[in-house]
């Protein structure tokens, strides 16, 4: 068998479908107004896999900001309702609140070194801002690290803090 | 405010696309419930973005689906560390590539296995030009590579596919 007929035979095997589930959700995340065409995805049937796949963290993270969406939402209504009918109500200056004197004896310390360490660089692939072109994004995972001694006492301080820089570029598409 | 996506626009992309969008989303995400996650996901914020998409667009999908999958991955890598050896065990479900028709049942089962066993830059590569039929330049587009490494890969990835299907005297896909 050639190359090429071997890659005709490749071909002619057929993905796997998707489960008719997925072109609802996919409608009713496009329709708001058909929303109650969602399917749970507890109730999805699943493939062959003997085993049972877990339900989705993200399916869950998504639920619960909704949810908390919602309820900052009632927060917020409460809280600018309580100002509201508040602020015309004489209010009591409060009085200035004590500041302890609290003096740290940091001027010893002087900086010794910084330094920022590449760890990782990844290429997540296309993405889209809000109303623009799509745009090519990279990860740059990075670890800071200052230090300060103290000539006299030889203390050092060393602090390491993490650092992600995610750079866009756009993308021409021909 | 934009329009929202004709019904014929996005369900024609949608027919055409979904099985080899979740076949390529598969090469991250072994579990298919997982991987229909991850192109539903890519599939809406596609067609919110782009209402009047046409066909020349569809390659876009591609990298949507790819740069959501690795983000499902990350997420999943942190839950996965936090998670016990039998939890992480439901994650790895092993559920079929292609249709296993009763003619091709053996084959297709010989070609996935041959398939999972590819370096991943070169699985992707094949998955794209066999069973999405893009372009050399379309799949350099998506990947962010050039056409020469593209080529490359895909004809690394041919040669292997064969030596691993060529002790099963592999005549008929």
């Amino acid at each position: 068998m050639n190359e090429s007929d071997f890659e005709s035979e490749l071909r002619a095997l057929r993905p796997v479908p998707p489960t008719p589930g997925l072109a609802r959700r996919i409608a009713a995340d496009l329709e708001p107004h058909s929303i109650a065409l969602t399917e749970p995805r507890a109730l999805r049937p699943r493939t062959a896999g003997v085993l049972v796949a877990p339900q989705s963290a993200s399916t869950l993270l998504f639920d619960w900001l909704r949810r908390l969406g919602w309820a900052a939402a009632g927060a917020a209504t409460a809280v600018a309702a309580l100002v509201y009918f508040q602020k015309d109500t004489p209010q009591p200056m409060p009085a200035a609140p004590a500041i302890a004197a609290v003096e740290l004896e940091v001027g010893e310390f002087i900086p010794a070194e910084s330094e920022s360490e590449l760890v990782a660089a990844d290429e997540t692939g296309v993405v889209y801002l809000e109303g623009d072109e799509p745009v090519r994004q990279m990860r740059f995972h990075s670890v800071e690290r200052y230090a300060w001694t103290n000539p006299e006492t030889g203390a050092r301080v060393e602090v390491a803090v993490p650092r992600e820089d995610v750079l866009l570029m756009p993308v021409a598409m021909q | 405010m934009p329009s929202g996506p004709s019904d014929d626009h996005w369900q024609t992309c949608y027919r055409q696309l979904a099985p080899k969008l979740l076949l390529f989303a598969r090469q991250w995400l072994p579990s298919t419930a997982d991987a229909e996650d991850v192109v539903q996901a890519a599939f809406v914020k596609f067609w919110r973005h782009r209402p009047d998409a046409e066909p020349e667009h569809y390659p876009l999908l591609y990298s949507a689906v790819r740069s959501t999958a690795l983000d499902f991955l990350r997420g999943q890598d942190r839950r996965t560390r936090r998670e016990n050896d039998r939890d992480r065990g439901l994650l790895r479900a092993d559920e079929p590539y292609f249709d296993r028709t009763i003619e091709r049942q053996e084959s297709s089962a010989l070609v996935e296995d041959a398939l999972r066993r590819l370096p991943e830059a070169q699985r992707e590569v094949l998955v794209l030009r066999l069973w999405s039929d893009l372009t050399f330049a379309q799949i350099a587009e998506t990947l962010g590579e050039s056409i020469n490494t593209i080529a490359s890969r895909y004809r690394y990835g041919i040669e292997a596919l064969r030596k691993h299907l060529k002790p099963h005297e592999y005549e008929r896909v």
